[in-house]
């Protein structure tokens, strides 16, 4: 059943993930989607540092612990986006894709 | 002038006393009690000995100098020499005693002159006089290529 | 110290190329393929970066540009196409050349690097629309206004989690790097000795100067997601592009030989004048190896290894005689020990042997390499096919082919594969065909190298014979007799000069150097339909599994893979044979005895004969033996040079009690027999 679980988060996981990539790849993020994708970095980060340790992902909870403070200040406002702030946060994302793939990677479910 | 010296390592054979460079000497072994004969060589390729885990072809000098009433004795040894220094190039040597190692000058050394042939042999490297004995040195090269002829 | 970072760096920037250049065979194939663009980019990602780090100034200036291109590619800016593939491949030639040279000297080297980067840059700028040019972080920022450029020092202090969290500095240390011209100083001074380093944590301190027109909260956001684990200070330093000017150099070379951190003060007092015309030396960095976070595989020199075999042989061998005295003694704790030691020794030896074990592979992007230059230099369309490359083989005997199959290869392009229209005309597919195929057979390795190309005229090849005087001019030969000529040293014509090889030229050569490892090479052609050349090597140096028999006084070994079966018969069934043909279960075999090969004395007494039933191209002959041991897993030693026109016996093996068995080449005494009769 936790396996079943596991694999689930994991899918889910990673297909938002690469999502966002995906999105961060494209040549420059228009602003009107800007707001979309910080409430979507945000949410996944949330889930990565929330619920990640509890399935057994700890590598990756540092950094997504840290994109969920970002984003939560972009958020309310209190932040801006800037180019070089979605390039750091695509790197923190490859980062913990590649991180949890190799959790994944290493348990038998 | 140093680049002159040179070391030997004699040997005898029946009656006649040979030496070879004692720097391409590698070791010098008793004769074991299985020399593994390997199938359609030679007469003097006694064999293969196994050398702290590699093989070595052995030949019976006696046989290549064309001696006869070939016995082993006590102090029948084998003389493993390294002419180039490779791994694969090692050969054992079958002499009936080893005798002493001799620091001489090349100087010294004068041109061979043998009552005969000298089995296989064609050439030595030149003939010592020391307390009025004959010792022929074995040139090595020419010994390699009797034996892989 | 760093000379041995370099020599380390080089060694892995050489496994790099050699990933790039497959990573771009897979592209050339599959032009959208995101994963292989991804392992190309990163492959340069990691040369421009490691580049920088050792000292490889050009190299990292060059990779860069191509850094660049592929980031386009990744990130759909840029389209791969043939010409692009075309390009990265004589870039890799550039690297490959960079990193045996390191830094440009000659201006001949440094005029062609520019034209070279001058060429990378065009792929830009033609696809380098306006809205392309206001992307930040990647692309190149040479245009951006110089007078807007400001200069700042950048101190990132790092503590040594750092590394834990997945981050890699270096990769932060090129974000600012693609801001504008930078200089980096890795102060490494606090990287404890060997014995007591932790390679997951980080020791360095990064000092970064930079001259950009950015605002210094984008370079504070480059670090927005270490700032907890670091200690950052962004300093304004000055109000020009001062990185490149000799003053800053000297500062950064004082602060790399001091190991003193540079200080805002201390460009205080220089008075900077705007920034000269010419392009400043850019990635000047000085940085230091950061422990990557995880090994999974090592480099040792080949020397160690050979001498862990080495070892690793003894061991057994000893280890072989203590049981046999174990045996002998009947105490079970020594008994019970020496069974450990063999289990473990066992284990050891299947270890080490397969250490000593390279897979073809490692060899084959040179041939697909030449394949895919020679065939876009001649114009031909050619399919490369591999198979077997995961084929292993000793280190030794993979040195010693590369050569020869090189040569092999280019023959089949030079003259073998005709032009698309040749082929069209006659009735071929315009792509012509050239398989790779390795596999074992027996107790062998067969390497066959076949094209679909035009094959060999035997007419021509016996003419050419014949005028070259090697053979008589009414001398009757078969086919395969002529084709041999092909490999008598002579028949080479080496009055073509050029770099594209005859067909036939060297081939006296490539035979000499398969048969300095034991192997043997045949050529078989149809005229119109192709040529295949077949290689044949043997496993020596290798362990192999094999029957131990006693012939006579000897006890020989016979490879198990060679082995079909074993038959007990009655001395009757040999007595009634004719011609050497025994028949078993109503089958007739040729058979041989080894004590009439080997000139050893029948034994008249034996009650069964033992035949070893071995297969060799196909067919299975009878081996007459005087006794089967048993099975044993043994290491084939050479036998030495001495030896070497010894051809049936392929090496010898060490046995458990010191003494030596005969390793016996199945298929050459099989051979062997058939040339008697």
């Amino acid at each position: 059943m936790l396996a079943e679980i596991k694999k689930q988060f994991y899918n889910d996981t990673l297909r938002e993930l690469e999502g966002i990539n995906g999105k961060l790849s494209a040549e420059e993020l228009p602003v009107n989607e800007h707001a979309v994708i910080a409430e979507k970095i945000f949410t996944i980060s949330h889930q990565i540092s929330g619920t990640g340790p509890m399935l057994g992902f700890n590598s990756s909870s540092v950094l997504s612990r840290k994109l969920e403070k970002t984003f939560y200040h972009i958020r309310s406002g209190e932040r801006e986006i800037t180019p070089q702030l979605l390039w750091q946060t695509k790197r923190a994302i490859e980062a913990i894709i590649k991180a949890i793939s190799e959790e994944n990677s290493q348990k038998e479910f | 002038m140093e680049a002159h010296d040179i070391t030997l390592l004699s040997f005898q054979i029946q009656e006649d006393t040979f030496a070879v460079d004692a720097l391409q000497v590698d070791h010098i072994l008793e004769v074991p009690p299985v020399i593994t004969s390997v199938p359609n060589t030679p007469s003097f390729m006694k064999g293969v000995i196994n050398l702290h885990g590699n093989i070595i072809p052995v030949v019976d000098m006696r046989i290549i100098l064309d001696k006869k009433d070939i016995t082993n004795g006590a102090d029948t040894s084998i003389i493993v020499i390294n002419p180039t220094d490779q791994q694969d190039a090692r050969l054992g040597v079958l002499v009936d005693m080893v005798k002493e190692v001799i620091e001489t000058k090349r100087e010294l050394l004068k041109e061979t002159v043998l009552e005969g042939k000298k089995g296989m042999i064609d050439t030595f490297e030149g003939t010592l006089v020391l307390n009025d004995e004959f010792i022929h040195v074995i040139d090595l090269k020419n010994l390699t290529e009797v034996v892989v002829k | 110290m760093i000379d041995k970072f370099r020599a380390k760096f080089v060694e892995e920037s050489m496994d790099n190329l050699h990933d790039l250049e497959e990573a771009l065979f897979l592209l050339e194939k599959d032009m959208e393929n995101k994963e292989l663009i991804e392992r190309i980019f990163r492959a340069m990602h990691s040369l421009k970066g490691g580049g920088a780090m050792f000292g490889f100034n050009h190299l990292s200036d060059f990779t860069h540009h191509l850094e660049t291109i592929f980031d386009w590619v990744r990130n759909g800016k840029l389209k791969v196409s043939t010409d692009l593939i075309s390009l990265t491949f004589s870039a890799i030639d550039q690297i490959n050349f960079l990193l045996k040279t390191g830094d440009l000297s000659k201006e001949e080297d440094i005029q062609n690097q520019k034209v070279f980067i001058q060429r990378i840059q065009a792929f830009l700028t033609v696809t380098n629309s306006p809205s392309d040019a206001a992307s930040v972080n990647t692309a190149s920022d040479q245009e951006a206004g110089e007078s807007e450029e400001k200069s700042y020092l950048i101190s990132f202090i790092p503590q040594k989690e750092l590394l834990q969290n997945g981050t890699n500095p270096l990769y932060l240390l090129d974000d600012i790097h693609a801001l504008g011209d930078a200089l980096s100083i890795a102060y490494t001074h606090k990287v404890p000795s060997l014995e007591v380093l932790d390679a997951s944590a980080n020791y360095c301190i990064w000092q970064v100067l930079v001259s950009t027109a950015e605002s210094i909260n984008e370079i504070k956001d480059v670090f927005i997601f270490v700032e907890d684990e670091c200690e950052l200070h962004v300093d304004l330093i000055a109000e020009t592009a001062i990185v490149g000017q000799p003053e800053v150099k000297a500062l950064v070379s004082k602060a790399l030989s001091s190991n003193i951190l540079l200080t805002p003060d201390d460009f205080k007092k220089g008075q900077w004048a705007p920034k000269s015309q010419q392009p400043a030396v850019r990635d000047e960095k000085k940085k230091v190896a950061v422990k990557e976070h995880k090994i999974s595989s090592m480099r040792v020199s080949s020397h160690k290894i050979d001498e862990l075999v080495t070892l690793v042989s003894e061991l057994v061998t000893i280890q072989a005689q203590l049981s046999l005295y174990a045996e002998n003694n009947e105490d079970p704790t020594i008994v019970s020990l020496t069974e450990n030691i063999q289990k473990l020794s066992r284990q050891l030896r299947e270890n080490a042997f397969d250490i000593s074990l390279i897979p073809l592979q490692s060899e084959l992007m040179r041939f697909q390499r030449l394949v895919r230059d020679l065939s876009k230099d001649q114009n031909k369309d050619i399919d490369f096919i591999i198979e077997g490359g995961d084929l292993e083989l000793d280190k030794n005997i993979i040195e010693n082919l590369t050569d020869p199959l090189l040569h092999i290869l280019r023959n089949s392009i030079d003259h073998g594969i005709e032009l698309p229209d040749e082929r069209i005309a006659a009735g071929k597919a315009p792509k012509g065909t050239i398989l790779f195929k390795a596999f074992h057979s027996g107790a062998n390795v067969i390497i066959e190298i076949s094209d679909d190309g035009k094959g060999i005229d035997p007419e021509v090849i016996l003419q050419k014979a014949i005028h070259k005087g090697l053979v008589e001019a009414d001398v009757q030969l078969d086919k395969k007799e002529i084709l041999d000529l092909l490999f008598v040293s002579g028949f080479s014509t080496r009055d073509v000069v050029s770099d594209v090889s005859g067909r036939g030229v060297g081939m006296d050569v490539v035979r000499r150097k398969i048969a300095n490892i034991r192997g043997e090479v045949t050529i078989e052609s149809e005229k119109g339909k192709g040529t295949l050349i077949s290689i044949r090597l043997p496993l020596t140096l290798s362990i192999i599994d094999g029957l131990l028999v006693a012939v006579g006084s000897n006890q020989y070994v016979i490879p198990i893979s060679a082995i079909d079966k074993i038959y007990a018969l009655e001395p009757s069934q040999l007595k009634q044979s004719f011609n050497n043909v025994v028949v078993i279960d109503s089958e007739q075999y040729p058979y041989i005895d080894l004590r009439k090969v080997f000139q050893e004395e029948e034994k008249e007494s034996a009650e069964v004969i033992q035949m070893i039933m071995v297969k060799a191209e196909d067919k299975i002959t009878g081996v007459i033996v005087d006794n089967v041991i048993g099975e044993y897993q043994t290491v084939v030693k050479p036998l030495g040079k001495y030896l070497k026109k010894q051809e049936i016996i392929s090496g010898a093996s060490i046995m458990g009690d010191g003494t030596i068995a005969m390793v016996i080449d199945t298929s050459r005494l099989l051979h062997n027999r058939k040339l008697k009769k």
